[in-house]
């Protein structure tokens, strides 16, 4: 297993990672780099085998199929000499090697710089600005004993009227997804049918924690979930989801003003909904279809499939060939 | 270490002939200068003359080459036809070569002359032609289901036999004929009873096959090509697969015979399946080659059942291949392959290829 990779690791932690000295791209592993160059650098065009060096693939090209090697695949430019005898990082000369690290430190400061503009935080230590640009906790809520027994009156008052039980009040990212979401395909009567009632949920409701992430009307196979949103018995936590990439944010929720009926606003929420829908469409649909080849055990396509006539009779039927050929 | 064999070999100073030699033995491939202008059907080497190749093509010709007269290989003449040609074969000298075609017939050509005579005509377009040199024998074998055996002592009369189906591909061994139809159904002649019978010089003769097979391949048979050691044959079909098999017919021979997949690429985890258009055997080392409709040769093993080697893909498909009597060339016929769903045939690289084989090249595992 490798290490848990952090959000911003450290110039050092950068400097670390094994890199490839034919395309510059850096790995977790050094074991994944060795199998990348295997694959990328030292593979045989001819047989596809995978050599260790390119000295190796060398001699391979030479003694197997009597051809001279002449560069190294995919390498950049400058890259390409076979002169070096290249293994994983052992062997990239010295001069390489500091300009690589060059380049990271550069890179690295640059990074931290435009997130510190960015999250408007200050700059931490020179070296390691690891840890959270964005503090992620949640503001504690302090209540005391009285405010808890007004709630549970609350509570139960409502849940006698059949109101939804209103949690403690969180401070809620007004784009919240699952409504989205869910609710993909389903008719505008349905556009909330985690609440039973035909209610919407009042401004700040975040999820009632017992609804298990509906899925009526909603066209994918199972496993699959838009915008990587988590699914399967897990409520959805609240304010801290992000919305799902490619769709529009969510205009805050404003409670229904008295008087608007129920429909004319799940209608127009519908609407935000198709059209965010429209523009999650292509991942929708592109995603289902490997799911489906690797259902299929035989997965092939024949060039050519007639059963009984060969392909010099097709072409002897041509249009091109109908004045020479006898009839 | 074993660096050593790397051409600067030649410079080191501990250099030795034996070194030379490898070096020397690099293979190498070129192109023939000029090439038919549309699809090649057939190529063939003479049995005699390691240089001297025959191809036909579809556009009505039958080119004759010098490979190594010059650079390029040298064309020495051109035999023009009505129709396109499908198959090509040398006779009983570097001089004579037997052609058929769309033209429904099979033509002796000189080659010094450039004279053609029509042997015979069939009902339908002739998909091939066999001389065996022992026998003096012609076969032509047409998708209109009947063999024609002409007896070259007799000249200007032949025989029909009439077959199952049409024939889609004919090899002979020194002493078998294999002529491969449609239906899958394969049947195997034994020369010597063709001879007897094309001798008798009747119009229409049935002959027994010697064994009838069907094919041990799902789909259509594509090519066949029989061993030089009269063992047995290969046989390709169009869903990338050949078949090895043994004329003998006794049960542990039969047991012997396999088929395994080949001239297949994965794109997009779909696995495309070329039919295996062509088939050789090496005249020495008894292994063969197999072209597909992906552009690839392999050499192949078929007794130690391994890949010898598999070439750089051609810049079309394969649609022939040759060896040369001496088997130290090889000519791959390669222009675009026909297929399914297709309107026309696609553009393509038409060009005849030469390899120069290394000494052991072809050779097979060594026992």
């Amino acid at each position: 297993m490798t290490k848990k990779r952090k959000r911003w690791p450290t110039l050092e932690e950068k400097k670390e990672r094994p890199w490839c000295f034919y395309c510059e791209r850096d790995f977790d592993d050094m074991k994944i780099l060795i199998s990348h160059q295997k694959a990328k650098h030292f593979k045989c065009d001819r047989c596809g085998r995978r050599l260790n060096t390119a000295g190796g693939l060398n001699v391979h090209m030479t003694q197997v199929h009597k051809e001279n090697l002449d560069r190294v695949e995919n390498a950049i430019p400058g890259r390409s000499g076979l002169d070096l005898e290249i293994f994983g990082v052992e062997g990239i000369p010295a001069d390489v090697k500091q300009q690589h690290e060059d380049e990271i430190t550069r890179k690295h400061f640059e990074e931290a710089k435009a997130r510190a503009h960015k999250s408007g935080n200050p700059l931490r230590d020179g070296y390691s600005t690891g840890g959270n640009a964005v503090s992620s906790k949640r503001q504690k809520t302090r209540e005391d004993l009285d405010d808890i027994l007004t709630r549970v009156v609350k509570f139960r008052v409502d849940k006698a009227n059949g109101v939804l039980p209103i949690p403690p009040p969180v401070e809620i990212v007004p784009k919240a997804s699952p409504p989205v979401a869910h609710s993909y395909g389903a008719p505008p009567a349905q556009a909330s049918p985690f609440l039973p009632g035909g209610q919407f949920p009042p401004p700040g409701q975040p999820f009632p924690p017992n609804a298990a992430f509906p899925q009526p009307g909603f066209g994918a196979p199972p496993g699959f979930v838009p915008g990587g949103s988590p699914v399967g018995g897990m409520p959805p936590r609240p304010g801290s989801i992000p919305g799902p990439t490619g769709l529009p944010q969510r205009p805050p929720f404003g409670g229904p003003p008295p008087g608007v009926p129920q429909s004319d606003i799940s209608a127009s929420v519908d609407d935000l909904i198709a059209s965010a829908a429209a523009a999650a469409a292509p991942p929708e649909t592109a995603a289902p279809a490997p799911e489906k080849k690797s259902k299929k055990d035989k997965n092939i396509k024949l060039v050519y499939f007639d059963d009984n006539i060969s392909p010099e009779e097709k072409m002897a039927a041509l249009q091109r060939y109908s004045a020479s050929v006898r009839k | 270490m074993l660096c050593l064999r790397t051409p600067e070999a030649r410079s080191s100073p501990n250099f030795n002939p034996q070194q030379l030699d490898i070096v020397s033995n690099m293979s190498s491939q070129f192109e023939l200068a000029q090439n038919p202008t549309d699809v090649i059907s057939a190529v063939a080497f003479s049995r005699t003359t390691p240089t001297r190749l025959l191809v036909s093509s579809w556009d009505h010709s039958v080119s004759l080459y010098d490979t190594h007269a010059e650079p390029g290989g040298k064309l020495l003449d051109k035999y023009t036809q009505p129709a396109p040609v499908l198959d090509v074969c040398f006779g009983r000298d570097d001089n004579e070569a037997f052609s058929c075609g769309l033209d429904w017939e099979v033509r002796r050509i000189n080659l010094e002359s450039g004279e053609q005579t029509v042997l015979s005509t069939h009902d339908k377009g002739v998909r091939s032609v066999v001389f065996s040199p022992k026998h003096n024998l012609l076969v032509s074998g047409s998708w209109d289901g009947t063999l024609h055996l002409h007896n070259l002592d007799r000249p200007g009369e032949f025989s029909t036999v009439p077959i199952s189906s049409k024939v889609f591909s004919m090899s002979a061994s020194p002493t078998k004929l294999v002529v491969a139809m449609a239906n899958r159904a394969v049947n195997i002649y034994e020369l010597d009873t063709l001879a007897r019978a094309a001798h008798q010089g009747d119009n229409v003769i049935q002959v027994e096959p010697w064994q009838t097979r069907e094919s041990s391949m799902k789909y259509m048979t594509r090519a066949v090509a029989c061993m030089p050691n009269d063992a047995g044959y290969a046989s390709s079909s169009i869903e990338g697969r050949v078949a090895v098999e043994w004329f003998d017919p006794s049960d542990e021979s039969q047991a012997r015979k396999y088929a395994f997949k080949c001239h297949r690429q994965q794109v997009d985890g779909q696995d495309v399946v070329y039919p295996v258009h062509a088939l050789a055997f090496h005249p020495v080392h008894g292994t063969f080659a197999s072209g597909g409709g992906d552009g690839v040769v392999a050499l192949w093993d078929g007794v130690a059942k391994r890949r010898i080697r598999q070439y750089q893909r051609f810049p079309a498909a394969v649609s022939c291949i040759s060896f040369s009597g001496n088997g130290k060339y090889v000519a791959v016929g390669v222009s675009p392959g026909f297929e399914d769903g297709q309107d026309d045939v696609p553009d393509g690289a038409i060009k005849v290829y030469i390899r120069e084989l290394s000494a052991n090249e072809a050779q097979g595992k060594k026992k």
